[in-house]
């Protein structure tokens, strides 16, 4: 894969890149460095990867990781501004649209989640991206699924 | 809830995100160039002054370890190296020796009924190590060196870490190889669960480890890796025999491969080449997580437990040689109205694998039940929930069962996994059981 491709490839996954990265971190502007690191880890690796129907789940893979150490790292200190924007829990007064309800779920079955249905990677494809059995997404999916239509149904109570 | 309308609930790229996409995109290198080193190439540097790196990435470089190869704990590997090689030329001198030691040979007989991937791997295995060391010491004899020097590409030094594969099993559906992993440095007693955490349930320990793997057959060349979307090996069953020494069988799945390959079936000879990048366990240690019960808005602590981990490379090549008339292939090609029904049905000596046929979109709506010829549950082999294990059970005939997903975790399971299934079942089977409340199901008999 040349340069040119690559950049391509890339330009064409940015929404999905985007996805991924904002299904762990929070603040768009760790969004952006992970993004960055992710983009350079792949271009310095390319040679590692032999078959390019599999570069987008490998581009997600890497990706997924540069989020965790941010995500790692904001863990150990707190900056105000999180603080302030955590939207964990939903308020009582607002009536929830999808993303709201998946910014609700624990993070390994938001990740699941969003993966599956946002990006529409297969069960054995995400079981190799979060390096989980397949029995294990599914059993993610089913979970995020029962409380993403039960926060749902809450959010469109008056 | 469909893919494209869930897509469209996201909220589109900020501009910042795209430019900062764009920015990098702009700057990289040609394809080619040696020793790209991103984070200290001089187009780099420019953004990452320009966009004010953040906190945790300046921290991160202050961290950084530098490897120093000549270090007491290297010196102590080499040594554990140069002691394990002699010991095995000793060995393999003395046959009656050798067979009385746990180094070479049974591994498979000492832990294949205590994995969760059971199976009567010792009949059928070949001993790997023990042959290659056989023709290693006789090409040492004939030469008559004063200082032996012996080599067996079943055995890896790196970091500190000896590994060898001693014995090997191949079936159609998954490789199983029995290995032995020696810290010089010893491993923490955290590793070591069957004796030293309290509670633990099980008979064996796990070590994990990241792999990736290269199968090449006719010319062809697959790797798997997890990115790839692949899974490959990640932890070995087993026992700690000491401080120092993990012995565990690994269990390579190979279900996946021919859809990979895009062939119908597993070629019968093919090289696997096996690279490990790190071993890894869990430390009774943990450093809590704190989450919010979407349902509750209850605020829990969860408790994960920090991981203590070794990096090195350990690279293996198999010559993989199937028998492939080890495998009974039953053709069943049935589906019920809904559409949901089985392919076929393949059973090698340790495995059932079914090939499901699933109406379109409801991919994950199912959970796929086997139960043997007496009507009970069988186990699952290994971490593949849809591989059933047929060790030390009559599989003759088995009853296939396609349940819906959510029911048979919520319900159904619970008939088989009652207290009082023993005496349940003389009225009415696990297998009568589904045979009223499962989607799907059918009988299916082999011949041996």
């Amino acid at each position: 894969m040349d340069k040119s491709t690559f950049t391509n490839e890339i330009l064409n996954m940015e929404r999905s890149l985007y996805h991924v990265a904002k299904t762990i971190l929070k603040r768009d502007s760790d969004c952006e460095d992970a993004v960055q690191e992710a983009i350079l880890k792949a271009y310095t690796k390319l040679d590692t990867l032999r078959q390019e129907k599999f570069f987008k789940s490998w581009v997600t893979r890497i990706l997924l990781n540069e989020c965790y150490k941010i995500s790692n790292a904001r863990k150990k200190t707190v900056p105000l501004e999180d603080y302030h924007e955590d939207k964990n829990t939903p308020s009582e007064d607002s009536s929830l649209d999808v993303y709201e309800a998946i910014c609700c779920l624990k993070e390994n079955i938001r990740v699941t989640i969003v993966l599956f249905y946002i990006e529409g990677y297969s069960i054995k494809e995400i079981s190799g991206i979060l390096r989980i059995p397949e029995g294990t997404v599914k059993s993610r999916l089913s979970t995020g699924r029962k409380l993403m239509k039960c926060i749902l149904q809450r959010g469109k109570q008056p | 809830m469909k893919k494209s309308k869930w897509n469209k609930a996201f909220p589109e790229v900020p501009e910042g995100f795209h430019s900062r996409v764009n920015l990098v995109l702009s700057n990289l290198p040609e394809r080619g160039l040696e020793n790209m080193k991103h984070k200290n190439s001089s187009e780099n540097k420019s953004y990452n002054k320009t966009h004010n790196k953040s906190r945790y990435e300046k921290k991160r470089k202050h961290n950084k370890i530098v490897k120093n190869y000549f270090n007491p704990a290297s010196k102590i590997a080499l040594a554990a190296a140069a002691s394990l090689i002699v010991g095995l030329l000793f060995c393999v001198s003395n046959p009656v020796l050798a067979a009385k030691l746990p180094f070479i040979g049974n591994i498979f007989q000492k832990l294949e009924s205590v994995v969760d991937y059971k199976g009567d791997y010792s009949t059928n295995a070949e001993h790997l190590l023990e042959e290659d060391l056989q023709t290693k010491q006789n090409e040492v004899s004939t030469q008559e060196t004063e200082i032996p020097k012996i080599e067996s590409s079943y055995i890896k030094e790196s970091n500190g870490i000896t590994v060898s594969i001693s014995e090997a099993s191949y079936g159609s559906k998954a490789l199983y190889l029995a290995m032995r992993v020696e810290n010089a440095e010893g491993f923490p007693d955290d590793f070591n669960m069957v004796e030293n955490r309290e509670g633990y349930i099980l008979d064996h320990d796990r070590l994990y480890l990241n792999s990736t793997a290269v199968i090449e057959f006719n010319g062809n060349s697959i790797e798997f890796c997890p990115e790839k979307g692949f899974p490959v090996p990640y932890y070995i069953e087993g026992l700690f025999e000491n401080k120092n020494t993990f012995v565990g069988i690994i269990r390579v799945d190979l279900s996946w491969l021919p859809e990979t390959a895009g062939t119908e079936r597993l070629p019968d000879e093919f090289l696997y080449r096996l690279h490990i990048s790190e071993f890894r366990g869990e430390l009774f240690e943990t450093e809590e997580e704190k989450y919010t019960d979407p349902e509750t808005g209850e605020e829990l602590t969860i408790p994960n437990h920090i991981e203590k981990k070794y990096p090195g490379s350990w690279e293996f090549e198999l010559n993989v040689a199937i028998d492939p008339s080890d495998t009974q292939v039953v053709p069943v090609e049935d589906t019920n109205a809904e559409g949901w029904g089985i392919k076929k049905v393949e059973k090698t000596p340790y495995e059932i694998v079914t090939q499901v046929i699933v109406p379109a979109g409801r991919e994950m709506d199912y959970f796929l039940v086997i139960c043997d010829a007496n009507g009970d549950l069988l186990d699952i082999q290994g971490d593949n929930a849809e591989v059933y294990s047929v060790y030390g059970r009559d599989t003759s005939t088995v009853s296939i069962y396609l349940c819906d997903y959510i029911r048979y975790m919520d319900e159904l399971k619970g008939y088989y996994w009652s207290k009082d299934y023993e005496v349940k079942r003389t009225t009415k089977t696990f297998a009568q059981y589904l045979d009223e409340n499962a989607i799907y199901g059918t009988k299916v008999e082999f011949l041996h």
